[in-house]
């Protein structure tokens, strides 16, 4: 049975499932889903990364431990081994591939020597070298190396992109140029136009032609360097088969020159692990997702190299097999294999496919690797082997428009040389990225844990949607048929409102003049709450129901599935749409499980800072209603009228850089809790300040009208000082004008919400709705 | 100290900000003298130890940029500045367009007609709970009217800002107007022989004037507050889409308005508000400055117009008729300046292509 216990809910919903009878509201429902993902996620990530597991290179005893939780943990899921073994013995790089150059004497280009003609900077870099050479090797750590080796050198570095902020660097501490994989420039030759030139074209393909001509015109120096034993001894030892660039500059530029690229490893036996969920139809090619298990081995400081990074992907493809494990069946077979041997050289997936002869060159591949900085960690799914390509794409362009700025997808070229597509892909410069660039110094708890859910769920949607829903009709016509009948239903529901609200603001409620009633308060202040209730149930049923339309919309350019609006309105059917709705299917837009799950999901967080800031707001603005409206003059009215004019934007936007500023002290007490601050304290206050104003100005308006009537001054003409007529008449007149505002002040704070979600990045409907509308690129990002 | 209690603090504040604000619409070039299209993509500068410094825009604040530039390294005060024509045109256009709907479909309605109530009633409804910002989002975010030229633009934006807010006018008008009409003087009005028409452009309006000037600077202030949040949300006039990535095969469009409009410089919010503040903050602060200016002037319109004291009241009203006629005066001479001048400045000068370098000093 599904239901909110189970770990289905994490990706199927629970909203129309059994488990309403459980005793589970609908809300905890939602919420479970949500942190379920988040704290299975986590799980793995801390298990794989384990002080007490010393590295998990192949064949370690650490590695072996971790297989054994990954056979487990996919064991617990049901899961049985269908067609294959659950093992599979690898063969495993331990040394890097030898490389030979030949013929390269005839062009005086002599093999150098390490320490005096090149140095090798080794990663991460610690310490100070002496060294005479030209070049300055630079693998990754850019920022670690000492400033003053740079003078004089041409600095070899593998950026894909030069940055402004790098050529600064280079160029302050006397660099000659930077040699980058696509080329070279010598600041000193061409002027700060020309190092403006590259930096501009650095984004844009055809740059990499410029570079590579530069290059050229200063070959023998770069060259005399690169075609040497050393230097692609040098390029072995960072694990990186950079061949494919190397060979077409080497061989290419330099006449009679071979080079060979030969492996050199033993086989050792390790396991991979691997699921296979076969499809519908068995002629058809499957879809192969793999993640890696091992690492790199321990390494300066103790550190385990490329742990979190690399376990981010297999946590997520570990999450999305349980997703899997309740037995839908999709037409193509899925397969999920968890490769050993892959970061350490590279060469896991590789040998793995090598012993798949049985797969067909339609096979898709989708590698669930990684890429990080210690500012931004993130993972990357690349894939290869696709004939259309679109499955990567599709993955690539979800998770580009969910605001990962690596969101990295890669298509690639013919299986079963699945190594051959990445060399294809390192051609583009990137893949090698993919395979073995990582962060050393990460540690579990740097890993974006909301990055890695947001991935989990793009590549689950994708498999629910377009590998699970194979050939499902289109069922657009459906949603806007209900798009209209729902704003009908809810125009129908808001005349009988309004209708029903008429009757208060006439101030006659059965006859009874409302003033008259104001010593039976209870009931005038029941009827209130019940409309004020009534009002905020609508205009979230309101909001949903706008939400659905931007939805369909962003299908339309989601994924490259749709290209046109008339490809996206004939086809789907009413049973696939109630489905997705209901949560059997998947949600919409490849979000969590259901459309109606994620909406109470996220409503309920926006009902609770709304709650907050309703109560804040009344205090408040009571508060500087009574103070005001107790001797209203000249400057207190005016004051109210210009505090009222500030802009929400203005009010939000400061509120945010106040927030920003007080997260960023240098010593901010233990006990303050920066996730309070941000998810609640100031997105609360900045809903509530305007909202405050407007109840606060509402009550002078009040007071200042009721002063002038006569009874009042009847009332002081008896004797009464003006405090106590002040008291007993004109403020509970106040509180029923305060009371009959609330509508409007939600209605201010509903559009306050909007604001304040997107730009403080809170998890609410509203910022659902923005980043989902037109092409808002979500504001994400820590503080 | 007697006379002070009774100035009209709020009308002489607001009245003041309005003519700066006209000021700076009708002579912009007094307040600065950097072009606002001048774009500057790079600043080299050499420290004490002759060191390279690269700056890419935005740039901060400094001595020539006095409030920092925009991503294409064009001046944001002269932005502010020139900016000011654009985005008041298009508050006062829709905050007329509001009224005159609400005019044309309230008094209809205040003599009884079903269909005008009907209308404002049902657009009551539907914009008074769906917030207006998400629909205009909604709309105006869509590939068609993003990809419309600025004139076009201008005229969709004014359309659809003035759907989502007319029927509030409207009601109101009709309310009051209704009220008007049940008075004794307008039976004998009747009598006199007035058809209805008549009474309405004699009668009705005449005693709606004064309220509907209150209310005219204050639906211009509520028009500019939407333009503002629409603004942060990159929606504006004329966006123009520049393709911003094209790495890996990746292409993004960068919503950016080649025209000075505060909402405009908003836009960038979505990008560099982290980063850029000033650039985010200066729009934010010259709409709350022109926003205050209306908000005061239609609160201090609204206390003069209710002041008990008729001496004062007379004395008064003599003086806010004045000023009305003054701000109204000056922002639709504005407005007429820059509809002259958007017909055939700004497009060419986008088809010119790259506009030239400001001149730097030093």
């Amino acid at each position: 049975m599904k239901g909110c216990g189970d770990d289905s809910t994490v990706w199927y919903g629970c909203f129309g499932f059994p488990s309403l009878g459980m005793g589970l509201t609908v809300m905890d429902c939602g919420r479970a889903a949500s942190k379920r993902i988040e704290k299975n996620l986590e799980g793995h990530v801390i298990t794989l990364n384990q002080g007490d597991i010393q590295g998990r290179k192949t064949g370690s005893a650490g590695n072996q431990e971790l297989v054994a939780y990954v056979k487990k943990t996919i064991e617990d899921m049901g899961l049985e081994p269908v067609a294959m073994l659950f093992s599979t013995p690898v063969a495993q790089v331990q040394k890097p591939p030898v490389w030979t150059v030949d013929g390269l004497d005839a062009h005086g280009l002599g093999p150098l020597e390490v320490g005096k003609d090149f140095y090798l900077i080794p990663s991460p870099y610690a310490g100070s070298v002496d060294y005479q050479g030209d070049l300055l090797l630079i693998t990754d750590h850019f920022y670690t190396i000492d400033p003053s080796l740079m003078e004089g050198k041409v600095l070899v570095t593998e950026f894909n992109v030069v940055t402004q902020d790098i050529i600064e660097r280079a160029i302050n501490n006397g660099a000659l140029g930077i040699l980058n994989h696509t080329g070279t420039y010598y600041p000193q030759d061409f002027g700060d136009q020309f190092l403006l030139e590259i930096d501009e074209r650095v984004n844009q393909k055809k740059g990499k032609r410029i570079f590579l001509a530069q290059i050229r015109e200063d070959l023998h120096k770069v060259l005399r360097v690169m075609a040497t034993d050393h230097l692609i001894e040098a390029y072995s030892k960072v694990d990186i088969a950079n061949e494919s660039y190397m060979r077409p500059i080497i061989t290419g530029y330099i006449p009679g020159v071979t080079l060979t690229y030969k492996e050199a490893y033993p086989v050792q036996k390790s396991e991979n692990v691997q699921v296979v969920l076969p499809g519908k139809d068995p002629s058809l090619a499957p879809v192969v997702f793999t993640a890696s298990i091992d690492d790199r081995g321990v390494g300066p400081g103790g550190l385990s190299l490329q742990k979190p990074t690399e376990a981010g992907g297999l946590a997520v493809l570990l999450e999305v097999l349980r997703g899997l494990s309740q037995g839908d069946q999709a037409e193509r077979s899925l397969e999920f294999v968890i490769v050993n041997g892959q970061v350490q050289g590279g060469m896991g997936l590789r040998a793995y496919f090598d012993q798949r002869g049985d797969l067909p060159p339609e096979t898709d591949v989708i590698h669930l690797g990684s890429l990080g900085t210690p500012d931004s960690p993130g993972l990357h799914i690349g894939s290869m082997g696709s004939v259309d390509q679109e499955a990567a794409w599709v993955l690539r362009t979800k998770l580009a428009s969910h605001g990962h700025d690596q969101g990295l997808a890669l298509a690639g070229i013919d299986l079963p040389q699945a190594y051959d597509g990445f060399e294809g892909l390192a051609q583009e410069g990137i893949a090698h990225s993919i395979l073995t660039d990582g962060v050393a110094s990460l540690n579990h708890d740097q890993v974006d844990m909301d990055q890695l859910k947001d991935v989990a769920q793009l590549v689950n949607a994708y498999i629910h949607r377009d590998l699970l829903g194979a050939n499902r009709p289109d069922y657009l016509p459906v949603v806007w048929a209900g798009t209209v009948i729902a704003i009908l239903f809810i125009l129908f529901l808001l005349n009988g409102l309004q209708d029903f609200g008429q009757a208060l603001p006439g101030r006659t409620i059965w006859g009874h003049d409302i003033r008259q009633l104001t010593y039976s308060t209870p009931f005038v202040l029941g009827v209130e709450v019940t409309h004020f209730a009534i009002t905020i149930l609508v205009a979230l049923v309101a909001m949903i129901g706008v939400l659905l339309v931007p939805q369909y919309f962003m299908m339309v350019d989601y994924g490259g599935t749709y290209t046109n609006f008339s490809g996206y309105l004939f086809g789907k059917n009413i049973v696939a749409f109630i489905q997705d709705v209901k949560g059997q299917g998947l949600g919409v837009q490849g979000q969590e499980a259901s459309l109606l799950d994620l909406m109470i999901d996220l409503g309920s967080n926006s009902i609770e800072i709304l709650f907050y800031a309703v109560v804040l707001s009344l205090a408040l603005g009571m508060a500087k209603g009574l103070w005001d409206g107790y001797r209203p003059n000249a400057f207190k009215g005016f004051t109210s009228v210009a505090l009222l004019s500030l802009p929400d934007v203005l009010v939000a936007f400061t509120g945010l850089y106040a927030m920003i500023a007080i997260l960023h002290l240098p010593n901010l007490p233990q006990w303050v809790d920066p996730a309070f601050l941000r998810l609640k304290l100031f997105p609360v206050l900045a809903l509530s300040i305007l909202p405050s104003l407007f109840i606060g100005r509402t009550a002078l308006l009040a007071a200042e009208e009721e002063r002038h009537r006569g009874y009042i001054k009847g009332v002081i003409a008896r004797g009464a000082t003006p405090a106590q007529a002040y008291l007993r008449h004109l403020v509970p007149v106040m509180f029923f004008h305060v009371i009959d505002a609330l509508p409007a002040m939600l209605k201010l704070m509903i559009t306050n919400l909007l604001i304040v979600e997107f730009f403080y990045g809170y998890p609410g409907i509203a910022n659902y709705l923005l980043t989902h509308m037109g092409h808002l690129s979500p504001l994400r990002g820590r503080i | 100290m007697a006379g002070l209690k009774h100035i009209n603090s709020a009308l002489l504040v607001g009245v003041l900000i309005l003519t700066l604000v006209a000021a700076v619409v009708l002579f912009p070039s007094i307040f600065t003298s950097i072009n606002p299209y001048a774009t500057e993509s790079l600043k080299v500068d050499r420290d004490l130890d002759g060191n390279f410094a690269f700056q890419r825009p935005p740039f901060k604040p400094d001595d020539f940029n006095r409030l920092g530039s925009d991503e294409m390294g064009r001046d944001v005060w002269s932005l502010l500045i020139y900016g000011a024509r654009l985005t008041l045109a298009i508050g006062l256009v829709v905050a007329f367009c509001r009224f005159g709907l609400g005019l044309l479909v309230g008094i209809p309605a205040a003599y009884g007609s079903r269909l005008a109530r009907n209308l404002i009633h049902q657009s009551n409804i539907v914009f008074n709970f769906v917030p207006p910002l998400i629909i205009c989002i909604l709309i105006l975010k869509m590939r068609f009217f993003e990809s419309l030229p600025k004139t076009l633009s201008f005229w969709v934006f004014v359309l659809v800002l003035t759907l989502v807010g007319w029927a509030r006018v409207g009601q109101h008008i009709q309310d009051r107007s209704k009220s008007i009409l049940s008075q004794d003087f307008i039976r004998s009005e009747i009598t006199m022989g007035k058809g209805p028409a008549t009474i309405a452009l004699q009668n009705v309006l005449s005693h709606l004037a004064a309220e509907l000037t209150v209310l005219f600077f204050m639906e211009m202030a509520v028009v500019l507050g939407l333009m503002m949040q629409l603004g942060a949300f990159s929606v504006f006039i004329g966006n123009l889409r520049i393709i911003e990535n094209t790495d890996n095969g990746m292409i993004t469009y960068k919503p950016m308005s080649f025209e000075p409009e505060w909402s405009a410089m908003m836009g960038a919010s979505g990008a560099y508000i982290r980063t850029a503040p000033w650039l985010v903050l200066s729009p934010a602060v010259a709409f709350f400055v022109s926003i205050l200016g209306f908000n005061l002037v239609g609160e201090g319109l609204r206390s003069a117009f209710q002041q008990q004291n008729a001496k004062l009241a007379s004395l008064v009203k003599g003086k806010v008729k004045w000023a009305t006629g003054l701000v109204l005066g000056l922002l639709v001479l504005s407005l007429v300046v820059n509809t002259s001048q958007t017909q055939g400045g700004t497009e060419a000068k986008i088809s010119k292509g790259p506009c030239p370098k400001p001149l730097q000093n030093g």
